[in-house]
């Protein structure tokens, strides 16, 4: 009976000392949920440029961009250096690592007229007014608009950056899908019946 | 009993294995917009970490140096012009602008640099969720610094000559631009 009672102490001590361990190892070492704050610093100013540009359409999209790597080989169960993959060997379908990312981004068309290649022409009741033609003026996608929705393993920047330059590509693409330069065509004449109000006939022409 | 036990094994080990889902399915949303944005500025940032001194009781440090870039615009919202803010008297035209704004903040992710990243002891390595939150961080300090330089002056002001010179080119001879500025 003595026996199974110093027995039952060794197991709770040893409990307790593997709980302290693991414990203190998690609190000392490892990074804890909350992400740190940053030092603060100031912005450097580095060009400012005059524009002119008017944007008429803008287009929001969510794209997702996903790099899987799977195992190669099955496991080596007599391999203790491949016992710690077993659980995403069998349960998370053979995959090593994997890094998805969703981009939530902005695509903008209009006229830039930055160079004032605008052209007016006028009579007693016509204005010609000749605009170059509209154009993507603006691609928006910032870290916050930027969601790391999963990530498992270690990756590299580059892998990242891959991954937004293929998301910025869809975004584009499937702006251009939606034939949103006529339609910023249409806004800009819409636009500029407004700024004119006149009652001579306003008549626009697109280079 | 038994069965009771066996179905609650089945149950966790299927709720470990979920995967989450991912909806591919495209959520777009087009809009009609009036911006006429007039100044554009470029402005670096260095992303800091190093939390050497606080985080003493730590086994190793973690230090990181991330390099970014945003370009603002800045302009106004001629869609918030009413017919109210446009009178014309024979040759002479006057126009209310409304008040200038940031019209578009973007970071390129080609311009983000991790220019320093120095791990030690048993500390983690960062992870691209880390970087993004870090930078996330740094956005909103751009954000909150820009409104401290000029980007709203000289955009009311590039607006002004840009309505002048428009409706010069129309043949106004009296141009009288009246910007809503609290600057």
């Amino acid at each position: 009976m003595q026996d199974y009672k110093r027995l039952l102490k060794n197991i709770v001590a040893l409990g307790i000392i593997t709980l302290l361990v693991v414990s203190g190892y998690y609190l000392y070492t490892r990074e804890r949920g909350k992400t740190s704050t940053i030092d603060e610093t100031g912005i450097k100013v580095e060009s400012i440029k005059n524009i002119a540009e008017i944007s008429t359409i803008s287009y929001k999209d969510e794209i997702v961009v996903d790099t899987v790597e799977y195992f190669k080989d099955e496991p080596d169960l007599l391999n203790p250096l491949d016992w710690r993959d077993l659980y995403d060997k069998t349960m998370n379908r053979d995959v090593k690592r994997r890094l998805t990312l969703i981009i939530r981004g902005e695509v903008r068309y209009g006229v830039d007229l930055t160079d004032q290649n605008y052209h007016i022409e006028q009579n007693e009741d016509s204005i010609w007014l000749t605009l170059p033609n509209s154009e993507v003026l603006d691609v928006i996608i910032t870290p916050s608009l930027t969601e790391v929705f999963e990530e498992q393993g270690e990756w590299s920047d580059g892998t990242r950056k891959l991954l937004e330059a293929k998301a910025l590509h869809k975004l584009k693409t499937n702006a251009e899908s939606f034939g949103l330069r006529e339609r910023a065509n249409e806004n800009i004449e819409l636009l500029f019946s407004k700024l004119l109000p006149s009652k001579k006939k306003l008549i626009i022409d697109f280079e | 009993m038994r069965y009771t036990w066996y179905i609650w094994m089945l149950l966790i080990t299927f709720s470990c294995s979920e995967e989450k889902d991912i909806d591919s399915e495209s959520v777009y949303e087009i809009r009609n917009i009036g911006q006429l944005s007039t100044s554009e500025y470029t402005v670096g940032k260095i992303v800091k970490l190093d939390k050497t001194g606080e985080e003493w009781y730590k086994f190793g440090e973690r230090r990181i140096l991330i390099s970014c870039k945003a370009k603002i615009k800045a302009g106004i919202d001629l869609s918030k012009l009413s017919k109210d803010d446009i009178k014309i008297k024979g040759k002479t035209i006057e126009i209310n602008l409304p008040p200038a704004e940031i019209t578009s903040f973007t970071m390129d992710p080609k311009f983000v640099h991790t220019e320093m990243e120095s791990v030690s002891g048993f500390r983690d390595q960062f992870t691209q969720q880390e970087k993004n939150d870090f930078l996330k961080q740094g956005e909103e300090a751009i954000r909150e610094d820009i409104e401290q330089t000029s980007i709203l002056k000289d955009a009311e002001k590039n607006a002004k000559t840009f309505v002048e010179d428009f409706y010069k080119e129309l043949g106004f001879e009296k141009v009288i631009v009246n910007p809503d500025s609290g600057l």
